[in-house]
């Protein structure tokens, strides 16, 4: 079987010459989802070629088509031979078929350049110029001091929160004590990295009444609404983004005011660290050198996840005007971000909603890690900043960004 | 019942090629218990194994088996105690010698070797016996050299030759590695059978972490020649490649996770 | 004829050689140069026991002792103390040359008019032809005494392939043959490879020593000289034998080594007889013995059959 693919305006047009069928159903799918994946979400099977069509086949197209409608795409096939014809519509997939092209599809040659302009480069949205952000530090633990009780607060992440910080859905301080490690929450949803290399990560989603809590003893948290949607996807000249480069378009945006942001977005890889051993444990104030560094924390040694989604949630500032850390591989940027990984969704293009797009992955496959994310900036061996391929950044300016300096 | 306390061993020691195979590895694996080892490319999983064969003698430590200290014996003498399956399908027989030969070799492993005949008629018959629980057709061609079989053969009479006097302990080390897949499958499940069968002591190296979850009721990952993990009951009963593969992957984090990496996180880590 | 009964005795003798070293490098495939030295020790021992008056027997079994002795100590230099193979050779063959000066006191000793163990064969049959000095064999003439030696050790090569057969299929044999073929094998199997080196190369030397021994006693002479080269001719031998027979049984190898061993020692004596200079001998041999080596190599690198182990692998 032989696939040609033709971007005609928002449509891609794709000839399968040949038989589609067991043996060739697979590389099938994966060749249609990967155009997906690179935010092709309006496909047009032109099946004049196609000269058979089996169950396995059938089943490859439903899984393209059940793709695209994660993502609000659409999905025909048009022209079929009498045998697809057939097939499709004695086994109950007639909605997919098309006499011919769709009307609006341009002429052959037109290209791409069309479907470029919105698929490609940096797009931005402004969601509500009212939205307001305010940030908190209701948990300030530095490393590696003792924990106390008394510093360790009880946060609960309703919907118009997003955070990240070190804690434990445990309920009291003393079970919580073990078992604090990194976290992030976003929309009503927590996502958390017990201290514990062989563990998953663990999550709580908002639900009726349920509101994740958590023990925290560091937290910094972002309270209100995003006011700004930032989409951003692949260019024959930027092959991905990396966090600085995005950071500094949220400055861009906003006169250079500290912001909360939260992304999504296809990870080209991601550097970080997490905890393996709970600070809870830690029973004296004091430097934790190499080697001993190494029972607590993990770092990842490569660039990890790639192609899975990351979400990553933070707070960025101007170095200097917060007393957050400055980027090294940025050193005008100051920062402070926590990454979740889970399995690879694509998200719909253009203006997504935060609230349902993170849902979707909290509800979807578990998620694979939490970690603190850092800039390698070590010589030679370094291994650089997290950078995102494609994806989604909602953010905001705060309202009070004296509470972080 | 085998006891490895503590043994190192360096090769090339004061070279520039120093490599340091086994660094204090202490094991015990009980009577009746099949352990499989995995770990990474030149880990010292064939080392460990090669220091309880007594290939070579261990820098420090010792190895008790079966009540005896055997840290001082030679490799022959350790064979009274030890079978022994190679990686390599060509190592464990010899080649221009018959099948019933080499099987006759593997009998008196660790007895007296007298002078009468090897190969008996009864003990043809009784090769034929086992040799046909293979399901090779190998029972036929007793005679012919088993320089003419296929890997996959001569490792399964390895196997048989290992086990033909029961030994105290069962080394196998990556004994299906050399083999093409289907051979590879069939001399595993030879493997399991024989050692359930027999109810063997057996020490198996892997490069399948399949094989390690499907096969052994005990895991051990090694890495940079000491052991970094141990799957044992109810842990070895849960872990699945994925698992394993997970731990390999904390291991060599651990590794990269060096001093440079300790001073990055000091500024940026907080 | 005298001359065919001739090489025929003559390649009996050796044949003890060539199946001597068969042991050494066919069984444990070592390449052992003691060769040379045991085989004079062999005969300088005989030789000065029976001019001394000792019964040949006895002068026979001490020479086969000392010829073991000799293996066993090259076997001791290359496994115990890690010396190369051809050098642990060439040291004990060095150390035999004087060692044999010593045994013989001088370079060469005469036997003439000595009980030998032909003597006995030579009675029976004086006996048998009526004490006649001659028999008639197929029209030719043969003196009695030749009769006599070439019966003894017709007699006795044949016991020595037949014991020799016996021994390399009872546990100890298989364990030798595996030892030689896979050390490693033999080793995970309980034997020490290292005693079986150094057994196999003291069998070998004995059966060498043996062969020296009943040289001297047909030659009538021990002399201090007669081991050059012996080894490129047991080599030759078994080249040959492994031509004729092929080397798919045991019974059958030897029995090629000794038709091995006649054959060559005919196509000498025929090649004497045509005017080959008894001085180029030794050259003649050792480029038969090259192209036997090579010649398989050459010829499609094929046939593995007359190769065996004597070619090293190219670096
Ligand atoms: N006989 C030897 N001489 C020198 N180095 C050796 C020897 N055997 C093993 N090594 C080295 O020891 C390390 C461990 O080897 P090995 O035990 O074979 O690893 P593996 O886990 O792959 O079986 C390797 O670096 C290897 O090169
Ligand atoms: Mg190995």
């Amino acid at each position: 079987m032989q696939i040609e693919f033709e971007q005609r305006g928002k449509y891609l047009l794709i000839q399968p010459k040949g038989r589609l069928d067991a043996s060739w159903s697979e590389h099938f799918t994966d060749t249609i989802l990967r155009q997906i994946r690179e935010g092709k979400h309006h496909l047009v099977i032109d099946a004049s070629e196609m000269d058979f069509l089996s169950s396995a086949g059938i089943r490859a197209l439903l899984m393209v088509y059940k793709e695209l409608s994660i993502v609000q795409g659409s999905f025909a096939v048009s022209n079929p031979t009498a045998f697809v014809e057939q097939t499709l519509s004695t086994s109950g997939f007639q909605m997919w078929l098309k006499k011919g092209l769709p009307e609006d599809l341009p002429a052959a040659g037109v290209g791409g350049e069309t479907d470029a302009a919105e698929n490609s480069g940096i797009q931005s949205f402004v969601l509500n110029e009212n939205a307001r952000l305010s940030a908190a530090e209701p948990a300030d633990w530095r490393p590696w001091e003792v924990v106390e009780k008394e510093r360790v607060q009880m946060l609960t992440f309703s919907k118009n929160i997003c955070a990240l910080g070190i804690g434990s859905a445990a309920g009291t301080f003393e079970e919580a004590r073990d078992h604090f490690g990194e976290f992030l929450a976003a929309a009503g949803n927590v996502v958390y990295q017990p201290p514990d290399e062989q563990a998953p990560p663990d999550y709580l989603i908002a639900e009726k009444q349920f509101l994740p809590r958590m023990q925290c003893v560091q937290a910094l948290s972002c309270k209100g609404e995003m006011a700004h949607l930032l989409r951003f996807a692949p260019t024959k000249a930027i092959p991905f983004y990396t966090a600085s480069a995005l950071l500094k378009h949220i400055l861009d945006q906003i006169e250079g005011k500290p912001a909360g942001f939260v992304v999504l977005g296809e990870i080209e890889g991601l550097v970080g660290t997490a905890l393996i051993r709970s600070p809870g444990r830690i029973r004296e104030n004091r430097d934790m050198t190499f080697p001993e560094v190494r029972d607590w924390l993990t770092f990842c040694g490569e660039r990890s996840y790639s192609h899975q989604q990351a979400l990553i949630t933070g707070i960025v500032s101007r170095a200097g005007a917060t007393r957050l850390p400055s980027m090294p591989s940025a050193p005008d940027v100051a920062t402070h971000m926590h990454g979740a990984v889970f399995p690879y969704q694509p998200l719909p293009n253009g203006k997504i909603d935060l609230e349902i797009a993170i849902a979707k992955f909290f509800n979807g496959p578990p998620p694979l890690a939490v970690m603190h994310l850092t800039d390698d900036d070590r010589p030679a061996v370094g291994l650089g900043e997290s950078a995102l391929v494609r994806g989604a950044c909602w953010f905001g300016a705060l309202e009070n960004p004296e509470v972080l300096s | 019942m085998l006891k490895v306390e503590s043994i190192s061993k360096t090769f090339h020691a004061n070279t520039v090629n120093e490599v340091r195979a086994l660094h204090d590895v202490c094991l015990t694996i009980e009577d009746g218990s099949f352990t499989g080892i995995i770990g990474t490319n030149g880990s010292g999983k064939s080392t460990l194994l090669n220091a309880v064969a007594g290939t070579f003698m261990p820098d420090a430590g010792s190895i008790h088996l079966a009540g005896h200290n055997i840290t001082g014996w030679p490799e022959y003498k350790r064979a009274s105690l030890v079978g022994r399956v190679f990686q390599d399908p060509f190592a464990g027989t010899a080649p221009d010698m018959s099948i019933a030969e080499n099987v006759a070799i593997a009998m008196k492993r660790g007895q007296h070797r007298s002078l009468q005949f090897a190969v008996t008629r009864t003990f043809r018959d009784d090769v034929a016996d086992r040799v046909r629980t293979l399901k090779m057709g190998l029972e036929d061609r007793l005679d012919n050299p088993i320089g003419t079989l296929s890997g996959g053969q001569r490792q399964a009479l390895t196997l048989l030759m290992a086990t033909w006097t029961r030994p105290k302990l069962l080394l196998l080390d990556e004994h299906t590695a050399a083999l093409d897949p289907k051979s590879a499958a069939k001399v595993a499940e030879l493997t399991k059978i024989i050692i359930e069968r027999e109810k063997l002591t057996a020490l198996m190296v892997t490069h399948s972490m399949q094989q390690a979850v499907e096969l052994p009721d005990r895991i051990i990952m090694m890495h940079r020649g000491t052991i970094v993990e141990d799957y044992q009951q109810e842990r070895k009963q849960r872990v699945r490649v994925p698992d394993l593969m997970a731990t390999f992957d904390r291991v060599q984090k651990r590794e990269l996770f060096d001093e440079s990496v300790a001073g990055m996180l000091e500024v940026q880590y907080c | 004829m005298s001359l065919i009964i001739g090489a025929f005795t003559m390649g009996l003798i050796l044949s003890l050689l060539s199946l001597g070293m068969f042991i050494s490098f066919r069984m444990i495939r070592f390449t052992d140069i003691t060769v040379d030295g045991s085989i004079t020790l062999g005969a300088s021992i005989s030789a000065v026991m029976i001019v001394q008056g000792y019964s040949p027997w006895l002068a026979v079994s001490v020479s086969i002792l000392g010829g073991a002795l000799a293996g066993a100590i090259t076997g001791i230099l290359y496994t115990r103390f890690k010396i190369q193979e051809i050098l642990s050779g060439i040291l004990m063959m060095t150390a035999l040359y004087s060692i044999n000066l010593r045994v013989m006191g001088k370079s060469n000793i005469p036997l003439l008019d000595v009980t030998t163990i032909s003597t006995g064969m030579e009675g029976i049959l004086a006996k048998m032809t009526g004490s006649a000095s001659k028999v008639d064999i197929l029209g030719w003439q043969v003196p009695v005494g030749d009769l006599a030696v070439f019966a003894t050790s017709g007699i006795i090569a044949i016991l020595i392939a037949c014991i020799l057969c016996a021994f390399l299929f009872t546990h100890a044999g298989t364990a030798l043959r595996a030892a030689g073929s896979n050390p490693q094998m033999v080793r995970a199997q309980g034997v020490n490879n290292k005693t079986m080196i150094v057994f196999g190369l003291s069998m070998a030397n004995g059966l060498v020593a043996l062969a020296g021994s009943l040289l001297a006693q047909y030659q009538g002479f021990a002399d201090v000289q007669m081991g050059i080269g012996m080894m490129v001719w047991g080599l030759a031998s078994i080249i040959i034998g492994e031509a004729l027979v092929g080397k798919t049984s045991i019974g059958l190898t030897l029995t090629g080594v000794i038709l091995g061993t006649i054959l060559f020692r005919l196509l000498i004596a025929i090649a004497l007889r045509w005017g080959l200079n008894p001085n180029d001998l030794k050259l003649v041999t050792a480029l038969f013995v090259f192209a036997a080596l090579v010649a398989p190599a050459w010829i499609g690198k094929m046939s593995k059959k007359v190769k065996g182990g004597f070619l090293h692998a190219e670096s």
